[in-house]
């Protein structure tokens, strides 16, 4: 097979991406209604996926998670690396920057967070030993959470004042 | 080319978290798919997991994020994840789609068609040659729903699908709920597609649930089965002996008892095709026998 075919492929599917998760133009050929429907499908997807895999955020946010997801979607795309997770992880840290976090939202984070370093390209898996804290409030508390690859992990909370 | 026949897997279930108890608790169940992407390799297996895999059910990899017809190079570490994880479950085989997912520095976040190229087919023979050599068990490739289409195909679905498995030895994971969503949203017809696949190649076989949004139909797995994907399983089971059948549902997660009456539909579409199959069987044999 020849390089070019590749390159041809490769400026096609980039173009058909674009049109759908991004602001590009309909390709030349293509029902411009039915990428429409893909791409609130794949929004559609996307959002649900992200509620999957952080349960406290969409408890947290509730009815309006759809509503909040969308406006994240729209101005960030999907993470190379982490999937769902990562996504979400993105739309935690935009959640609260616009507001607050509930503590089980916290400690989600923090629980990826020791698990993972975060990247402008997604999630990628710690290889080295790591801690990470999360001060809660209700009650006053520390949380620790550490953890070595292929070993283990382990958490400590230190309660403060009583 | 050779032939892969798959060892039989019976009744299945894409396997997630929310469904852990209810899977747990149903003891027909031969295999279980998990997704490659969620599981980790530098941790302990899921304990469920791990439980099943103690009863002697057998646990298929799936990747969903591969980007076998992707123009762009094979992400390696999402390959050697897929192979690391084959070994790690003992897997007899690992499966993917015939789909991109990225190009041109986006993800789609989701299974997107190929174009019906010749110059496509190229592209998606050298990925998967690529894959299979990294991989430790046989590849097995799934048919997608679409929601649209590329213009100006050069070979319809059965011949794109066959020419791929053919020029990799590839087994075939038939979706038959992608099946049903093509006929639905592009027209076709389910049946002369079975006719015109390698049936002898399917490793096993995905059955979903969707629903119709303004008059399209959508693969949500969040819904259940339609008769109609339910009528296709046992169309398949009369013409061909399947190894294995599973249900996928990723969304509105069902109570025990909904996702045991969803499998035991599955089972009941199964047995009718089968029954069929073999009467089939006994017909042909009685005129062989009436004609000698």
């Amino acid at each position: 097979m020849s390089a070019a075919a590749r390159s041809r492929l490769a400026t096609q599917q980039a173009a058909v991406v674009s049109a759908l998760v991004s602001d590009g133009a309909i390709p030349v050929g293509f029902d411009a209604e039915h990428l429409h429907v893909a791409t609130e499908s794949l929004l559609r997807k996307r959002c649900r996926s992200v509620a999957r895999a952080w349960p406290t955020l969409a408890r947290h946010l509730g009815l309006e998670f759809p509503e909040q997801f969308a406006a994240y979607a729209e101005t960030t795309p999907q993470p190379r690396h982490g999937g769902p997770l990562a996504d979400g992880r993105g739309f935690a840290n935009w959640t609260r920057q616009r507001g607050w976090l509930s503590e089980a939202v916290r400690l989600q984070t923090l629980a990826v967070d020791v698990r993972f370093v975060r990247s402008r390209d997604g999630l990628h898996p710690r290889r080295w030993a790591t801690i990470k804290f999360a001060w809660l409030t209700q009650p006053r508390r520390l949380v620790i959470a550490l953890r070595w690859p292929r070993i283990g992990e382990r958490w400590f909370t230190v309660r403060l004042g009583w | 080319m050779t032939s892969l026949r798959v060892s039989p897997l019976g009744l299945g279930i894409g396997w997630r978290p929310e469904l852990a108890l209810s899977i747990d608790r149903r003891h027909d169940l031969g295999f279980v798919e998990v997704v490659a992407e969620d599981i980790a390799t530098d941790a302990p297996l899921p304990e469920p997991i791990e439980q099943l895999r103690r009863r002697g059910v057998i646990v298929i990899p799936h990747g969903v994020s591969l980007s076998l017809g992707g123009a762009e190079p094979l992400d390696r570490g999402r390959l050697d994840h897929l192979a690391r994880l084959a070994e790690r479950v003992n897997a007899p085989l690992v499966s993917e789609h015939l789909a991109f997912v990225r190009a041109g520095g986006h993800e789609s976040g989701h299974l997107l068609p190929l174009p019906r190229t010749r110059e496509a087919v190229d592209v998606v023979v050298e990925n998967v040659r690529q894959a299979q050599r990294v991989l430790p068990v046989p590849l097995a490739l799934e048919n997608i729903a679409t929601l649209f289409n590329w213009p100006d195909p050069e070979l319809d679905e059965a011949a794109f699908v066959t020419e791929i498995l053919e020029r990799t030895d590839a087994l075939l994971l038939l979706d038959l709920e992608n099946v049903y969503a093509n006929v639905r949203n592009h027209g076709g017809d389910a049946l002369e597609f079975f006719g015109q696949l390698p049936l002898d190649r399917i490793a096993y076989v995905h059955v979903a649930g969707g629903i119709e949004r303004g008059g399209v139909y959508h693969d949500t797995h969040a819904h259940d089965i339609p008769a109609g994907v339910l009528d296709l399983v046992s169309e398949l089971c009369a013409r061909t002996s399947v190894p294995g059948i599973m249900l996928e549902r990723d969304d509105d997660f069902p109570t025990p008892n909904g996702l045991n009456r969803e499998l035991d539909r599955i089972a009941a579409a199964i047995s009718l095709g089968a029954e069929r199959r073999t009467s089939l069987i006994r017909e042909s044999q009685l005129a062989t026998t009436s004609r000698s």
